[in-house]
């Protein structure tokens, strides 16, 4: 059979969606200031696990040794805290992390069970513009766990997962990435990253809400290959969200010279999830300059960040510059550019980012993949610049 | 775009929603082939452009047809800029994200079609699907403007900031990658 390409490309990009009444309902509704758009009432429960871990600590003597008992061995692991459990203590103690089966109130509903699959949430960590949720589905006896969760979609028949997740607050949300674990042929840990869309928009505490209508499955038949299947349910959680709001503002008030570009550096706010640089740039938008150096052969590079490779030059660069920079970036090598911010620690970088990362005009979000301690940080690399912070001011928020 | 007070504000977004809205989200999830994916894109496309709604024209009166296609444009671009960025930033910081992450698993079929031959579009569009992620980003943005958001060359080169030219061979160079990659599989073309 001959196929047509004009035909085949029509054809593949006829896609017919329409974006939800909710959908459109979330834009109007921050537009009127972000007010909630859903009071759904969800069953009371507490699941006797949780009811066995509260009374193990008030067996053990009080909240301060659950905190770090209770912590996911795979999120401390994850976050780097897994032999600390002092700042797993602090990060429980100061809002950031949660074990909302332990902490959470009768109202949460922290484990729910539909077609034999069981949705378990087990930690999150939180401060004010992202959370990470990490919760467990397992699936009964007769299904095979796939390390996809799917989404049925009324014309592609079976897509990629996720769980959606909702402040009662009404602020949008965005979805930053995922980690998936298949801990045993019945089990996958899921770890999801959330930010706030908007920079002035923060989590703050509240009810979240975390849903979830399909799953993909092994049907585990004898006598067939293995078959993957969406199983349609409902897995609504919901629960009060621990928000730690500690952060060290730094003022750095300074200009960064780029090129011939001014870029103003104004404060920088550290958490110990993320931090977020406020910036004033001169003549270019922030997004538009990148760092680029060009090599011998007059070809643009990148910039590596270890500082082996002299900088010729800071271009205002279009998104089409930026994507050749990124598409010739050299194995190993690291794009330097105003959307990175680096802490660091005797002018060694953490190894702490790998999150969400965004930027605007005039700031620049990085949602860490570890946990930082602030005690630790001495300095901060911006576009490959070093500042020491040591006698920056700052002032502690809490 | 200038009705600040009162529901002034809101009803443009409720209009801008209403006439363009539609197209929006096809685009959103033409370029991200998930729907949560398409409506964070979605949700966020919007958001910014009221960020900049100084440059969203006043669409008040739904027969301003050019203003509507200009504003379409304008937050095609918007989601074409998010979207790369987001993209670029997963292949920088995610690696255990693979691109089959991003794949629907079928395709849509038309009833008309016998089974044996509906198997086969939908392999077919399975993989064009894929080669077309593959794509370098370049002529990738290209291709969903010009075939999914159904905008012409000088609409395209306007949004993306390139000449008509540029815009035609990239299309060109487009097509001609993805017969290659389609006959390799073993399809005619």
């Amino acid at each position: 059979m001959k196929y047509d390409i004009e035909e085949l490309l029509k054809e593949n990009m006829n896609i017919q969606d329409t974006p939800s009444r909710e959908l459109n309902e979330r834009i109007l509704c921050h537009d009127r200031g972000g007010n909630s758009m859903q009071n759904k009432k969800y069953v009371k429960y507490m699941p006797k696990v949780a009811a066995a871990a509260l009374a193990a600590i008030v067996a053990a003597g009080g909240i301060g040794y659950a905190a770090v008992n209770l912590w996911d061995r795979s999120v401390a692991e994850d976050f780097g805290v897994a032999k600390d459990p002092e700042m797993m203590q602090e990060m429980n103690d100061k809002g950031f992390a949660q074990q909302p089966q332990v902490s959470g109130t009768k109202s949460d509903r922290v484990s729910v069970t539909d077609k034999d699959i069981t949705v378990t949430l087990k930690q999150t960590l939180a401060d004010e513009h992202g959370a990470y949720v990490c919760y467990e589905v397992k699936y009964g006896d007769k299904y095979k766990a796939v390390d996809q969760g799917v989404e049925k979609h009324p014309d592609y028949g079976i897509a990629m997962p996720r769980a959606k997740f909702q402040m009662d607050s009404g602020i949008p949300l965005s979805y930053s990435g995922g980690v998936k674990k298949v801990v045993d042929d019945h089990t996958v840990l899921y770890e999801d990253f959330i930010v706030t869309s908007k920079e002035d928009d923060t989590l703050g505490k509240g009810k979240m809400k975390m849903s979830l209508s399909n799953f993909a499955i092994d049907q585990m038949k004898a006598d067939t290959k293995p078959k993957m299947i969406a199983k349609d349910g409902n897995w609504n959680l919901s629960w009060d969200l621990s928000v730690g709001t500690e952060k060290r503002v730094y003022h750095l008030n300074r200009t960064l010279k780029l090129g011939k570009y001014k870029v103003a550096l104004k404060d920088l706010t550290i958490s110990p999830l993320s931090c977020k640089l406020t910036v004033g740039s001169e003549g270019a938008s922030l997004n538009d300059i990148f760092a680029v150096i060009k090599d011998d052969g007059e070809e643009e590079v990148a910039l590596d960040q270890n500082g082996d490779m002299k900088v010729i030059r800071y271009v205002r660069t279009n998104e089409e510059n930026a994507d050749r920079v990124m598409e010739n970036l050299p194995k190993g090598q690291t794009l330097a550019s105003l959307d990175g911010v680096a802490l660091c620690h005797d002018r060694k970088d953490f190894d702490i980012t790998g999150g969400m990362g965004n930027s605007s005009s005039d700031y620049v979000y990085e949602q860490f993949r570890k946990v930082l301690d602030l005690e630790k940080v001495t300095g901060t690399r911006i576009a490959g610049k070093y500042i020491d912070l040591k006698s920056v001011p700052y002032d502690t928020v809490k | 775009m200038e009705r600040e007070g009162g529901d002034g504000l809101q009803d443009a977004v409720q209009l801008l929603i209403d006439t363009v809205g539609d197209d929006v989200y096809r685009f959103c999830c033409r370029l991200t082939r998930n729907r949560m994916d398409a409506d964070d894109l979605y949700q966020d496309t919007f958001l910014k452009a009221l960020e900049q709604r100084g440059r969203l024209e006043d669409v008040f009166d739904r027969e301003q047809v050019e203003s509507i296609r200009r504003n379409r444009n304008f937050l095609m671009g918007i989601a074409v800029n998010l979207w790369r960025n987001q993209w670029r930033k997963k292949k920088r910081e995610w690696k255990h994200l693979s691109i089959e992450d991003a794949e629907f698993f079928e395709l849509p079929s038309s009833e008309e079609e016998n089974v044996q031959t509906q198997l086969e579009r939908k392999e077919i569009q399975r993989r064009l699907t894929a080669h077309i992620r593959a794509l370098p980003e370049k002529l990738k943005m290209v291709v969903y403007l010009f075939y999914g958001a159904e905008m012409g060359t000088e609409e395209i080169a306007e949004t993306l900031h390139i000449p008509q030219g540029t815009v035609k061979s990239r299309l060109y160079l487009a097509r001609a990658k993805l017969k290659d990659y389609l006959e390799a599989d073993g399809y005619e073309i």
